[in-house]
């Protein structure tokens, strides 16, 4: 944690605006989106209340863009964080959560005990191989077995809700492996 | 015999007045086509275009549409426009030596006409080529909205006359249309409401977000459905006429596939309030509810057998999808779980045919998601197409036909085939976006 914290401020500052908001499109439902906001509107409602050892800071950045920004003080808004992984990828027929997502998981599942006031959805979502119906619950036995592992992490159920979109949300919308590999997911959604 | 038969039935269902021509007409030489599995030339029949006498262009071509409908049942060859060797008009003799060269059994001649306050009058009446013989008359008196149907009620008639099976042209379809975005905000789903053709859309439900399961009450007047318009999966229940509709299920956790009791008070659905996917029947006006499966697997795509005593849903407590079957009576669960599929590693969404002999369901065969057709009493599974990603199958209130969702080059479309799988798949008329979720409406009864 104290190593994080130190490396942010210093990366925080090379990053051009562009990256910061392509890192944010794949969620595809308006609260997902709101770390975003966060970032410009200079220090929120969290700032400095996390624990997570850094004041909240009024953004701004340069016209150019070429000049770093200050972030406010919630690392859910810092694009280098674990937590910016927001998505899980599963095999296909799966809810096995692969090492990378494991570590992901952890850090979400730190913020989140730190963070008893913070909620999150959590999404599952299928490929569109298969039945609707079933990839419907499909979808729910991924997001479950995320809840379950962020609740092996000592996340409160309370704050945590599995929902699921079966293969009804897709990301990428060809028929192909790649678009599969893709769509087969789960989102955390803050 | 034949005749008294026919005119009981048409009081039965029919709302548009009509009536037969010439009564006491006698038949006798019909030409009857065998349903039966395997059979392969489909009857070559001849459809004239309806005359139309009066000044501009007949308001729909009635002959036309008969002919897609009967060539969609895969039963019958309708000859193509270039192969009539005349267009006798009703009234007029036929002269049958000329038709005799073509390949037809039966000729159909008809006519339509405006008859003042925006009514019409359509006619026809089906010939047997061999004998010269009428074997089919009847009249219409239709407003101009229901031409169409006036259409499909004739392919009926002709169906029923021919094959000895009451017709299914005359009905609706239920599915959901979305402009697939590749931006998920962009995205509006539609849940509409078509003829059997795919003709004459009305739209039931726009949303932002996704629109699943529609199902008929067995009366045909409601639709069960679910909508994520609160983010999640909740199922509703809509009156068609009125647009009304009701919240019924919005449980924590999943609430999805909902599918109605033949005596249509109950509806079957899956709910994971307590854990997981789990069956459920719900007494649509109490909301009493009883839970119906217990394990720690999915179960979930309950279908009704015909006769309410029985749910079929998919579970996949043997590991891989498989179909289950399990008694149920008015107090809920009345037995024990059967597994009725053991060919393939993925059986899933099943339902019965109105026969409860079959169940048409989604395969996976090398990879490849299709439509099969399994006899309850050999457990003989027939795979009926070809495609990748089928979905969706439900039966035609006869039997004879299932309509299924496929896609088709990156889009979503509808496909019909004969559940014998004699014909290739029949798409059903292109309509924009990617349709999908596809359910056969009940007999129409007026």
């Amino acid at each position: 944690m104290n190593i994080r914290v130190k490396k942010l401020p210093v990366l925080l500052l090379v990053l051009p605006l562009s990256f910061l908001t392509a890192c944010t499109t794949i969620g595809d439902d308006a609260s997902g989106d709101a770390a975003v906001e966060d970032r410009t509107s200079g220090a929120g409602a969290d700032g400095g209340q996390n624990g997570e050892g850094y004041e909240g800071q009024t953004g701004g950045y340069s016209e150019s863009g070429m000049s770093g920004q200050s972030m406010s003080g919630d690392p859910l808004s810092d694009p280098n964080s674990p937590l910016s992984i927001r998505t899980i990828y599963f095999d296909y027929d799966s809810t096995m959560i692969n090492s990378e997502g494991q570590s992901a998981l952890n850090a979400h599942a730190e913020y989140l005990s730190l963070n008893p006031d913070k909620q999150i959805i959590i999404e599952g979502h299928t490929d569109e191989r298969g039945t609707r119906e079933y990839n419907l619950s499909l979808g729910e036995r991924r997001g479950r077995a995320v809840a379950d592992f962020l609740s092996a992490s000592g996340v409160p159920g309370q704050q945590m809700e599995v929902r699921s979109y079966g293969e009804e949300n897709p990301v990428a919308l060809d028929h192909n492996e790649s678009a599969w590999q893709l769509n087969r997911r789960v989102e955390l959604l803050y | 015999m034949q005749q008294s038969k026919l005119i009981s039935r048409t009081s039965l269902f029919l709302s548009l007045i009509f009536y037969l021509l010439l009564p006491g007409q006698n038949t006798h030489a019909v030409l009857e086509v065998e349903i039966k599995g395997g059979f392969q030339s489909a009857n070559p029949i001849a459809i004239v275009p309806f005359a139309w006498s009066q000044s501009g262009g007949a308001p729909e071509d009635i002959a036309a549409i008969v002919r897609a409908d009967l060539a969609r049942s895969g039963i019958f060859s309708p000859l193509g426009l270039n192969q009539l060797p005349a267009r006798p008009k009703l009234g007029e003799s036929v002269n049958f030596s000329r038709w005799k060269n073509t390949q037809a059994e039966q000729l159909v001649i008809g006519s339509i006409a405006d008859v003042g306050q925006g009514r019409y009058e359509v006619k026809f009446k089906m010939f047997d080529i061999f004998s010269g013989q009428e074997i089919l008359g009847y009249r219409y008196n239709v407003t101009h909205k229901n031409l169409r149907r006036a259409a499909h009620q004739i392919s009926d008639k002709i169906y029923e006359k021919l094959t000895h099976t009451r017709g299914a042209f005359d009905t609706l379809i239920a599915y959901v249309v979305v402009n697939n975005n590749v931006d998920a905000k962009k995205r509006v789903y539609t849940l509409a409401v078509a003829d059997s053709d795919g003709y004459d859309e009305q739209i039931i439900l726009k949303s932002r977000k996704p629109i699943m399961s529609p199902a008929w009450s067995p009366n045909g007047k409601r639709l069960a459905y679910v909508s994520f318009e609160k983010d999640r999966s909740v199922v509703y229940v809509q009156e068609l006429k009125s647009g009304k509709r009701k919240l019924l299920a919005q449980f924590k956790g999943i609430n999805s596939a909902p599918r109605w009791s033949p005596d249509g008070q109950r509806l079957a659905m899956t709910l994971s309030k307590d854990g997981n996917s789990e069956i459920y029947v719900m007494y649509i006006a109490s909301g009493v509810l009883q839970r119906i499966t217990n394990h720690y697997s999915i179960d979930t795509e309950p279908a009704w057998a015909p006769d309410g005593r029985s749910l079929i849903f998919t579970s996949d407590r043997s590991g891989k999808p498989q179909i289950y079957q399990i008694p149920v009576n008015q107090q809920g669960r009345a037995g024990n779980p059967k597994r009725l599929t053991y060919e393939g590693n993925y059986n899933s969404r099943a339902s019965f045919s109105p026969d409860g002999k079959f169940l048409v369901l989604i395969t996976r065969e090398q990879g490849k998601f299709r439509v099969a057709n399994l006899e309850l009493a050999t457990r003989y599974l027939q795979v009926l197409t070809r495609s990748k990603l089928d979905e969706s199958p439900s039966f035609a209130p006869n039997g004879k036909m299932v309509l299924y969702a496929t896609e088709l080059r990156g889009r979503g479309i509808l496909e019909a085939i004969a559940v014998d799988g004699s014909n290739s798949p029949q798409r059903l008329r292109v309509l924009s976006g990617d349709v999908r979720e596809p359910a056969w409406s009940p007999y129409r009864s007026q």
